[in-house]
């Protein structure tokens, strides 16, 4: 008779713990299966722990597990792709903090009372996956490193699955790369020049570097260069290989494939038909087909009339930004210039400083650099801020500096922390991983709408920031000058209005030891087209 | 009624979308080989995709795909119990249920997990990555790092137990057992 299993139980926690270990890598003895068996069976505490464990597991694998550990094939060979193909991770967040004892806490029934609320399921985890560097550990040698075969060249209103994870235009795209998009439309450009442009809502996954695998959904593709000879599209019933060709491809049910070619021809072939040599038909411009896997056969015939618009075949055509630089500074002089700058480190907090030297602007203990002239978007429509900031020590207390960029201020100190006066203040917190907008004073109300990305934010790293003011929306993000692929953003509507418009670039004030420093390079402000609450900016990657 | 069943796909390809993460978590959370995970997955899908006309739209979507999932499980484990010590079909049914109750409780620490595996010290990290990624089974690893297997999983799951206490660690309030 097995001993019944007890929550509070250290002996009992660790014991499920190192069960629910083994079962997650094969190991289980015969006796520990029915160990493991009866514990499940004893307590709802345990199934509760060891759920999580296993959805832990579960998690993982779904973000470390290499393409080819389950067997899918790296191109066009007709074996369908797997749906765990997640060479790398690419999530940020804080660091790992302390530690307690496993299964440390009987587990509290409220939880389970409140949380029977299904929805919440659709909490999702991260699905767009950031390649990572190589793997530190000289043990364990070299990790799999992603293999970048793409680029994300455009946007029309795209809405993905996981905002937060949403790749921006201009991200390398890598094998095994899969885009979640729930609508709006996306141009995916293929280093050997094939060009797909994906239609929400549809699963597409880079699945070779010349070619994808749309699970659902439709796109259409352009293989018009030498070396996209042959680019093919899979679906999970037929491959759609180029000869030379603009095509359109939807997965419309769950057994058809729909194709239809715009110029040049393709070649179809059944990815579940028995006999895939018997028939490969060649559909040519102007003609369209559907396979039906009920069938296994090819229906070939003319598209539809008035389907013209069925495809999206090009992304509208963006606006050119109308972008005027109205400050610059790279700050290569020996001193603050001043006809663009003022400087104020009479911070109450004391050993305030803004020193120009070494090629950038040194700010120390809130040492406030701020802008002589004033940047208003009712009179430049939007306005740009950019530059690199520098989170160079905290001294005693490590990551513990503030990047602070305010707009609308009056460019004097106030307050307490002495901060810049009134406006809006946007900020990078170092340690934190987290970026705020916040109001200062009176007159404005804030609605975030959008946070996008996670980024780490660490001392003497540097990151690169856009802030677009477009008078009732604002966004401000931040990327890893070092690693463009961490970058978050944040999105406000905003409403109040100011009579001040000032830029203020200042960082943390003393609070004893070293103090805190930073530095500021590369100032460009300049008055460009408004900026769309739903469309915060493009990853500054310059 | 051509447009309701344009809806209504729309609708559902939208969720299906969204569920990816969701659904292969959750079936690895009661099988736990990585093969079999991919294979139930794409199984899974596969009938998701032929019956979307069953789906009701005013209902959740990730209760019906999970148990369109579990039917698919609990097949392969009949099949499999005994070469793979899978639980029990009824146990397989409970762990299931118990996942729906306290769906919240569950999102929230998967959540936490990303911060806390990018938060490992580098070596627990590649540990991690090396271990998951398929690429080799654990007892060549040990082999090539000429350790006894036995070693490594016993590195493996103490960095499983930080991962899990670091995803309790988050949680605001209560932790977990």
């Amino acid at each position: 008779m097995s001993e019944p299993y007890e929550p509070s139980s250290a002996k009992d926690r660790n014991e499920l713990r190192q069960l629910a270990s083994a079962m997650c890598d094969g190991t289980l003895t015969d006796e520990q299966h029915a160990r493991l068996e009866a514990i499940l069976q004893d307590s709802e505490e345990a199934r509760l722990s060891y759920a999580i464990y296993m959805r832990m597991n579960g998690w993982l694998m779904r973000q470390f597990r290499s393409r080819t550990a389950d067997g899918a094939a790296p191109s066009g060979d007709g074996t369908p792709p797997s749906g765990t193909q997640f060479p790398v991770l690419g999530v940020i967040g804080d660091a790992l903090r302390g530690a307690g004892d496993f299964f440390s806490r009987p587990i509290p029934l409220s939880y389970l009372i409140a949380s029977v609320l299904l929805g919440s399921l659709l909490t999702l985890l991260a699905v767009m996956v950031v390649p990572r560097g190589s793997n530190p550990d000289p043990l364990l040698g070299p990790s799999a490193k992603p293999t970048f075969v793409a680029h994300l060249t455009g946007t029309d209103d795209a809405q993905w699955a996981d905002p937060n994870m949403a790749p921006a235009v201009g991200w390398q795209l890598p094998t095994g790369k899969r885009l979640d998009l729930l609508s709006g439309l996306v141009e995916i450009t293929y280093d050997v020049g094939a060009k797909v442009i994906l239609e929400g809502p549809a699963a597409y996954e880079i699945d070779s570097a010349n070619g994808g695998f749309l699970r659902v959904g439709k796109l259409t593709a352009t293989a018009a260069t030498k070396e996209s000879r042959g680019f093919v599209i899979r679906t999970p019933t037929v491959s759609v290989a180029d000869l030379g060709t603009e095509f359109g491809v939807e997965v419309a049910d769950e057994h058809r494939t729909e194709v239809e070619v715009f110029v040049g021809a393709v070649r179809l072939t059944s990815r579940v038909a028995q006999d895939r040599d018997a028939e490969a038909p060649i559909l040519r411009e102007g003609q369209a087909a559907s396979f039906d896997a009920k069938s296994s056969q090819f229906i070939l015939g003319e598209p539809a009339t008035g389907r013209e618009e069925r495809f999206a075949r090009t992304l509208p055509v963006p606006e050119r930004p109308r972008e005027t630089l109205l400050l610059a500074d790279n700050f290569d002089e020996d001193a603050v210039d001043p006809a663009k700058w003022l400087v104020d480190t009479s911070n109450p907090w004391g050993k305030a400083a803004v020193v120009q030297q070494n090629g950038r602007v040194e700010l120390a203990n809130r040492g406030m650099l701020i802008t002589k002239s004033q940047y208003s978007p009712r009179v430049h429509d939007a306005v740009k801020i950019t530059g690199q900031w520098t989170f160079v020590t905290s001294g005693e207390m490590p990551n513990m500096d503030i990047m602070t960029v305010t707009i609308h201020s009056t460019g004097e100190p106030a307050g307490r922390y002495g901060q810049a006066t009134g406006g809006l203040a946007f900020f990078c917190y170092a340690g934190l991983d987290f970026l705020d907008i916040q109001y200062l004073g009176n007159g404005f109300l804030l609605d975030f709408v959008k946070r996008t990305g996670k980024l780490r934010i660490r001392e003497g790293e540097s990151y690169r920031f856009e802030i677009m003011d477009g008078g009732d929306t604002v966004s401000f993000r931040v990327t890893n000058a070092g690693d463009p692929s961490q970058t978050a953003s944040v999105t406000a509507k905003v409403s109040g209005s100011w009579n001040h418009n000032h830029v203020v670039f200042h960082n943390r004030e003393y609070h004893g030891g070293d103090g805190y420093l930073s530095s500021l390079d590369h100032v460009n402000i300049s008055a460009t087209l408004r900026v769309s609450a739903a469309d915060p900016p493009a990853a500054n990657t310059d | 009624m051509a447009r309701n069943g344009h809806e209504s796909r729309r609708l559902f390809d939208e969720q299906f979308v969204r569920c990816q993460d969701h659904l292969y978590t959750y079936i690895a959370s009661l099988v736990p080989n990585a093969q079999d995970v991919g294979e139930l997955f794409q199984q899974t899908s596969l009938q998701l995709l032929q019956n979307w006309e069953k789906y009701d739209a005013q209902r959740p979507f990730m209760p019906w795909a999970c148990a369109v999932a579990l039917n698919e499980v609990r097949t392969f484990a009949r099949q499999q119990r005994h070469r793979d010590r899978l639980l029990s079909d009824a146990l397989l049914a409970t762990i299931s249920e118990t996942q729906f109750k306290a769906a919240e409780v569950i999102d929230a620490r998967l959540d936490a997990l990303g911060g806390c595996v990018e938060g490992l010290p580098p070596a627990k990290r590649a540990l991690v990555e090396k271990c998951y990624s398929g690429e080799c089974s654990i007892k060549d690893m040990a082999a090539s790092m000429s350790l006894p297997p036995q070693t490594l999983y016993k590195r493996l799951e103490r960095v499983r137990r930080e991962l899990y206490q670091c995803i309790e660690l988050k949680q605001p309030g209560e932790q977990m057992p």
